[in-house]
């Protein structure tokens, strides 16, 4: 072989290896998942990235923050903001983190959104019941902290950020509404560090950005409130959107043939009747948790027609099982 | 042509090419695998802290907590668990993904597996 020839030849090699390289190493997107227990709950991040260390940076950094999250808002943790405002009520404003003090004005405009069906002071009532044990609460217990349900009496001061409870006894609960929350803030900040695409699922409240590496919407499936845990009802196509399911199945006891279970009804502090589930499809995940809490919180009439007059994408399972889907939603969704 | 004459008529130019070449060829062998995702590990994570990251490849059954995890055959799932629901023994074998057992606290995750095309990215 001349000199000149193989020169050649290692040229065209050369530049072939560098191609092969270069598609291998950011030619093809990946799906990388991780899972963490957190928020007492499962949390799952996926992101596409062309990565796997970019990826581990990123989820990592999500996790760190949803760390900071949880200990910001924890409801039984005595360091959190949540815990700090519950034991000054009727004592002394609280000033607290910027996404505390964000949150939880979020969640007084939901509150006023859905009259008082979705209810961030519903705390009181809450802590009367016992899932876990199976223990409910007395009638008379239940009527005694009725009045202070009320989430007028939530002040904030813009100028120090600082958050009071009105009246002693009255318990900040911002369950209903934090997971869609923080998987807004996840999605944004997962989108920050150079993730086109991916999934913030915060137990059932999903924030998904982009589409999967083949152009595809990504698919969520929405739990069948009466099969197995892997059972579904539907799937839905989601991108860029956010979706939170409100269920009967999630906290609950059958006691007498009657199921107790977590989503109050704030006017009577009693499990809601009338949904086995509520699936609320947004851009915003802060929209969807709270209004899954505040729709299933409703009668059926009153849900519908506030669906209807807010134009809100749902799905509902109604307590005989029948269902009802919105019609901006029946091109997202696949019945199973 | 025996190698001391092959090398004799090369140039410089050529040598410089043949180390290059070793140069990039060492190289991918060092960031190729930084890059791309690494197939078949089981991650076992407690409370958040990973415990063990085996080879799916490797058959193996182990204690972790109130759970017993087998690989067997590529696959993982949990044989028995002390929760009440068990809901991760019911989930039975896989081979991508993540079983979790929520009163223990386990995550049972399958590494470098993409999601399934035709199956759902998440549940609500």
């Amino acid at each position: 072989m001349k000199p000149k020839l193989l020169t050649a030849a290692a040229i065209v090699f050369i530049i072939a290896l560098v191609f092969v390289f270069k598609s291998t190493v950011s030619g093809t997107p990946h799906v990388y998942k991780k899972s963490e227990i957190m928020m007492d709950t499962v949390i799952t991040l996926t992101v596409v990235s062309n990565s796997q260390k970019k990826a581990d940076e990123a989820i990592g950094a999500a996790f760190n923050n949803l760390r900071r999250f949880e200990r910001n808002w924890s409801f039984f943790d005595a360091g959190s903001d949540v815990s700090a405002i519950n034991k000054n009520a009727g004592v002394r404003p609280v000033k607290v983190s910027d996404d505390t003090f964000d949150l939880t004005k979020k969640a007084v405009e939901k509150a006023k959104w859905t009259g008082g069906a979705f209810n961030p002071a519903i705390g009181p009532a809450m802590v009367l019941w016992d899932f876990k044990n199976k223990k409910r609460p007395t009638d008379s217990q239940l009527k005694e902290v009725l009045q202070l349900l009320d989430y007028t009496q939530i002040v904030f001061n813009d100028n120090d950020s600082s958050i009071m409870l009105k009246d002693k006894g009255m318990l900040l609960d911002l369950g209903g509404i934090a997971k869609g929350y923080a998987a807004d803030k996840t999605a944004e900040l997962l989108k920050k560090a150079g993730m086109k695409a991916g999934i913030a699922s915060i137990g059932g409240d999903i924030s998904a950005w982009g589409t999967r590496p083949d152009g595809s919407p990504w698919r969520v499936g929405i739990r069948a409130p009466r099969g197995a845990p892997d059972d579904l009802a539907g799937v839905l196509s989601l991108k860029d959107l956010a979706v939170s399911t409100g269920g009967d199945y999630e906290r609950f006891f059958i006691e007498d043939g009657i199921r107790y279970h977590h989503i109050l009804n704030p006017a009577t502090g009693y499990p809601a009747r009338d949904f086995q589930s509520v699936t609320v499809v947004n851009p915003e995940g802060v929209v969807t948790d709270a209004l899954d809490t505040g729709i299933f919180a409703m009668d059926r009439e009153k849900a519908l027609r506030f669906i209807k007059t807010n134009n809100l994408m749902a799905y509902l399972v109604f307590a005989d099982g029948s269902t009802f889907t919105s019609e901006n939603l029946r091109e997202l969704l696949e019945n199973r | 042509m025996r190698i001391a004459e092959l090398i004799g008529c090369t140039t410089l130019c050529d040598r410089l090419l043949l180390v290059l070449l070793l140069v990039i060829t060492g190289a991918s062998i060092v960031f190729v695998p930084l890059y791309l995702p690494h197939g078949g590990q089981v991650r076992i994570e407690v409370r958040n802290k990973l415990l063990y990251k085996l080879p799916i490849s490797e058959d193996k059954t182990i204690p972790v907590v109130g759970l017993t995890v087998e690989i067997k055959g590529g696959k993982v799932r949990v044989v028995d668990a002390d929760c009440p629901g068990k809901i991760c023994v019911k989930q039975g074998w896989i081979d991508s993904g993540a079983i979790i057992c929520l009163p223990n606290r386990v995550v049972i995750t399958v590494e470098g597996t993409p999601a399934p095309p035709k199956g759902v990215d998440a549940t609500t």
